[in-house]
């Protein structure tokens, strides 16, 4: 504890990315009022890859994602400690625009949750910038269209974009927040168990929409689901109780993992 | 169970006997004429005869100018009350104040403007009285203000809880969009609480185009003479919003037998209108409300 009490500045070193790193995490603390959630991460997120975050229920992976986005000041007690960079801006800087910000680092929520919008104006209203004059829907039709691909439902959408977006199915929906947070143009996307309310389908789908993405985007996901964490990330770190446990390349960390803690975890010992 | 069960049979009887007795009294005064010509200036031997067309009129434009102060005003009180809400002390007494309007009975109002709009620099939202160059404080403009003191706050409270139904995960992917606040309430928040907006609105209506006391005081309920000829005229509007007038309910009340028009009939078809306006209006809130229940629970 008293170590991570040194001010921001101590952290300043540590706090620059490297080329092949987009976002880093150093000495992160979060307290809710007066319970500590998260104790000190020091993570990094590789760029063009994809992170898996695992580990039990309320050990604060949600927590640390909605950290990567300052969602987390949404939460009034919350308050945090260390430094979070994205290409070396130190997030949390009061010269930080939180709007630009949340379009850089992106988020797709666990519950599909388009807005009671048509299809078309879920997507154009992630584009369309606070200006006075709306562009009109041709001018982003192009970039509607792109984005709907890049998540793999434009053919499934493409002869109806008026329709309702609640109409879809779940999986639909969930391609659509992709595509919807896509629209921002962010360099990092963040997924919180995005495929936990998707049937084995649905999933495999986004499964391969995630690995598709990777191309352009970071990704940082969040999953209970074991083979899922080996099938689409390229690094997994396990959390236990506000501590990184682990962290290391995928495979290294299902196969030869060096605490007891994630042995026990990915073989489904608890959790 | 039973009891509860008569007592809605009873309500619904009182109120079906009440718009059936309406409807045998009045329905014989009503006809195309009745609701478009003026009424005839009434003196006490020949009553009241000629239209409703004025008070219909009347109603119209209170409910216009009362709408379109209560609508803003309580939609941004709505706003404040629920996405805002700080300081606290201050939300607490807003809330206070909305529950308080909603209590005052609406002839304390009605007093509350004489007084008020009868300012002597407040004489261009009515007339001058001449003696004392006071203002007359009574007016369409005038009653429309008073009038959407009682409209506004069930605009608020309908909005209010509109917006809670509202989830909060829309808010959160709004800004995970890179969205400001503002651009949420304006872009989600306000248009997912739209049946409830409208409800709302109707509701006020509903108030502003039943009350009596303001209009009595405020626009001067003992005139049943019809607007200045050419009222309308684009020249005449704001002479004509600034006058006197008249709306259904003072044109019930005078034309009653308990006013000084003695022709009951008159009064019956009035109120047959006023009954069947609001019945209208009922059902459409109805209908809106209706809706957003249904959405509310396919999710
Ligand atoms: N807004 C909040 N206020 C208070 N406590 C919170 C808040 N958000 C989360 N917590 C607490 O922080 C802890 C970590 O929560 P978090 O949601 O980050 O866990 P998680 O790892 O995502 O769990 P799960 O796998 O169940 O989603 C939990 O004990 C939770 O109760
Ligand atoms: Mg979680």
């Amino acid at each position: 504890m008293e170590t991570r009490k040194k001010p921001k500045k101590a952290h300043a070193a540590d706090a620059v990315t490297r080329p092949d790193e987009v976002m880093r995490a150093t000495g992160w603390m979060v307290r809710f009022g007066s319970k500590q959630v998260l104790n000190g991460i020091d993570l990094v997120v590789n760029r063009n890859k994809v992170l898996a975050l695992i580990g039990p229920s309320g050990c604060g992976k949600t927590t640390f994602l909605r950290s990567l986005n300052r969602l987390l000041e949404l939460a009034p007690t919350a308050q945090h400690e260390g430094t979070i960079v994205l290409d070396d801006e130190d997030i949390y800087d009061a010269d930080q625009d939180l709007n630009v910000l949340r379009r850089r680092v992106g988020m797709v929520f666990q519950q599909p949750n388009p807005f009671p919008m048509s299809i078309f104006d879920n997507v154009a209203f992630a584009i369309r910038e606070q200006a006075r004059r709306r562009p009109r829907p041709a001018a982003i039709a192009p970039r509607v269209e792109e984005v709907l691909r890049r998540a793999g439902l434009w053919d499934e959408v493409k002869d109806n974009l008026s329709r309702s977006a609640q109409s879809l199915s779940g999986g639909q929906q969930q391609r659509l927040c992709i595509a919807r947070t896509l629209a921002a143009d962010p360099e990092v996307i963040l997924m919180d168990e995005p495929c936990s309310a998707l049937d084995p389908r649905s999933t495999a789908r986004i499964e391969e929409t995630i690995r598709e993405l990777r191309s352009d985007v970071s990704v940082v996901i969040v999953t209970h689901n074991m083979q899922q964490a080996r099938r689409v990330s390229d690094q997994t770190g396990f959390f236990l109780n506000g501590d990184l446990v682990e962290y290391g390349d995928t495979e290294r960390v299902f196969t030869a993992p060096t605490s007891k803690e994630t042995a026990d975890y990915v073989a489904g010992a608890f959790g | 169970m039973l009891l509860a069960w008569a007592t809605g049979l009873a309500l619904c009887g009182t109120i079906a006997t009440m718009v059936g007795w309406l409807a045998y009294n009045g329905i014989g005064n009503v006809s195309w004429d009745f609701l478009t010509t003026s009424p005839a200036p009434g003196s006490l031997q020949s009553g009241v005869s000629g239209g409703i067309l004025d008070p219909l009129v009347g109603s119209l434009f209170v409910v216009v100018i009362g709408i379109a102060f209560a609508f803003p005003l309580g939609v941004g009180t709505a706003i404040f009350l629920t996405e805002y809400r700080r300081p606290s002390w201050f939300a607490r007494i807003v809330d206070t104040t909305v529950d308080m309007i909603f209590g005052v009975p609406s002839v304390v109002f009605a007093m509350f403007g004489l007084a008020v709009f009868g300012a002597s620099y407040l004489t261009f939202l009515s007339g001058e009285v001449s003696t004392s160059g006071q203002a007359t404080a009574v007016s369409f403009i005038v009653s429309g203000l008073m009038l959407a003191l009682i409209a506004f706050p069930p605009i608020v409270r309908a909005t209010e809880s509109a917006i809670r139904t509202v989830p909060n995960h829309q808010r959160e992917a709004a800004y995970a969009l890179g969205k400001g606040k503002l651009t949420t309430i304006r872009r989600i928040v306000v248009p997912g609480a739209r049946p409830g907006i409208i409800t709302g609105v109707m509701l006020g209506v509903g108030r502003i185009v039943g009350d009596t006391a303001i209009a009595i005081v405020l626009l001067g309920g003992t005139v049943l003479e019809p607007m200045a000829h050419g009222w309308w005229h684009p020249d005449q509007i704001t002479n004509t919003l600034r006058g006197s007038g008249s709306t259904l309910t003072t044109y019930i009340l005078y034309a009653s037998p308990a006013g000084e028009g003695n022709t009951a009939g008159k009064a019956y078809g009035a109120a047959l209108v006023l009954m069947v306006m609001i019945l209208v209006l009922n059902g459409i809130v109805r209908k809106v409300s209706g809706v957003r229940l249904k959405k509310g629970s396919s999710r």
